[in-house]
């Protein structure tokens, strides 16, 4: 559609003439397009009519009593689909994912990251000139060797109480 | 918006357009109500009902004319409004805003009455649908309301392939009969891009209806 029918449409099918230019009637008989594409506009326009309810319509007494049960009852409803509303049930989502990967890489590290302690046999220590296994591996971490003493120690102890009633 | 209209040669404002006093819908009485309502004045809300009732039941029946259905969607509408009027944000007026959700309303009505149709008759054996289609036509009601219900039909349809915007203005232009000037004051944009916008809408609608014509001579 070109320009001196564009620019009049709406007065056109408003069917306001004094405000149309001279430019539209011109170029409406000039131009076999414009003319047949605004027949077609009109015939839109004419449509569209059908959807005028030719009269005002009061609703039945009481309607803002039931628009309020209504929104009751939709309120009550809301506590729970509020979990189902896209924007809160996506951040939602994006929330638990996040969690989820947080926690999955919190023990991930920490196992990785946690020292591997040799398991001191009781018994072996227990016996006096065996060797002693748990001295030997604690020797390379000094960090355990003071409790591993102080394990042969309470053996010891308990060795020598047990002689004793013997 | 400005861009869409500077990219099409309307007449530019102070032309053919005469420049008009933005309205200003944060400062009218209309907006103060709405404040009410925003604090949870059921008062206010009360206003609000009766003030817009009558429209939105006639904006409703012109689209369904079924007096039981305006009634249902008439109770959402409001219960919508009610929950997200918090979302107003006075940039149109409120008969604009309650008018798009009522059209939105209307056509989620008709969405979903289709899928309810669509699966309520593939519940149905041949035989049931032979003996449907024999009883539609025995009480046949002749050939105006046919001819005004297939108008009405074939309108909704071809306003379904706009945006909800779109349609919302073509309807305000052509069902309400608001001019230009009045849509530029109701929606708070200017009569240039109220024009282009309803240009475009209006051959939107034109290409519709000659897809769904080819499609109808297909078959």
């Amino acid at each position: 559609m070109h320009e001196p029918i564009r620019d009049n449409l709406e007065d056109y099918l408003r069917g306001s003439a004094s405000k149309i230019s001279q430019d539209f009637q011109a170029h409406l008989e000039a131009c076999g397009d414009c003319a047949g594409e605004l027949r077609e506009i009109e015939g839109q326009a004419e449509l569209l009519h059908a959807l005028r309810p030719g009269k005002e319509i009061e609703p039945s007494a009481g309607f803002y009593a039931r628009v309020m049960d209504r929104i009751e009852a939709q309120g009550r409803a809301s506590i729970w689909s509020v979990l189902l509303e896209p924007a809160f049930g996506r951040r939602l989502a994006v929330a638990c994912a996040t969690l989820v990967v947080l926690l999955g890489t919190y023990f991930v590290a920490s196992e990785l990251s946690e020292p591997i302690v040799a398991v001191a046999p009781t018994v072996a220590t227990a016996i006096p000139g065996s060797p002693d296994l748990s001295a030997r591996s604690s020797e390379d971490q000094p960090a355990d060797r003071d409790s591993a003493q102080q394990q042969r120690q309470r053996d010891a102890v308990l060795v020598n109480l047990a002689s004793f009633h013997e | 918006m400005s861009g869409l209209a500077g990219a099409l040669p309307f007449p530019a404002s102070g032309t053919s357009t005469k420049a008009r006093a933005r309205v200003d819908h944060r400062n009218s009485e209309e907006a103060a109500l709405v404040r009410r309502v925003q604090a949870r004045d059921e008062i206010a809300f009360r206003e609000i009902v009766e003030r817009y009732q009558a429209k939105v039941f006639s904006i409703i029946y012109g689209i369904l004319r079924n007096h039981n259905d305006a009634e249902d969607i008439a109770q959402q509408v409001f219960s919508k409004i009610y929950f997200s009027i918090q979302n107003f944000d006075f940039r149109s007026s409120l008969l604009t805003w309650i008018y798009k959700i009522t059209v939105n309303e209307c056509y989620d009505y008709l969405r979903k009455k289709r899928v309810r149709k669509l699966v309520y008759e593939s519940d149905f054996t041949e035989e049931d649908a032979q003996r449907m289609q024999n009883t539609e036509a025995a009480t046949d009601q002749g050939p105006a309301v046919d001819t005004q219900l297939a108008r009405r039909d074939l309108v909704l349809k071809l306003l379904a392939k706009l945006s909800t915007e779109d349609r919302s203005l073509l309807m305000l232009k052509e069902v309400e009969g608001h001019s230009v000037e009045e849509l530029s004051q109701m929606t708070g944009m200017n009569e240039n891009t109220i024009k282009v916008k309803l240009f475009r809408a209006r051959q939107k609608l034109v290409k519709a209806a000659q897809r769904l014509n080819r499609g109808a001579g297909k078959l």
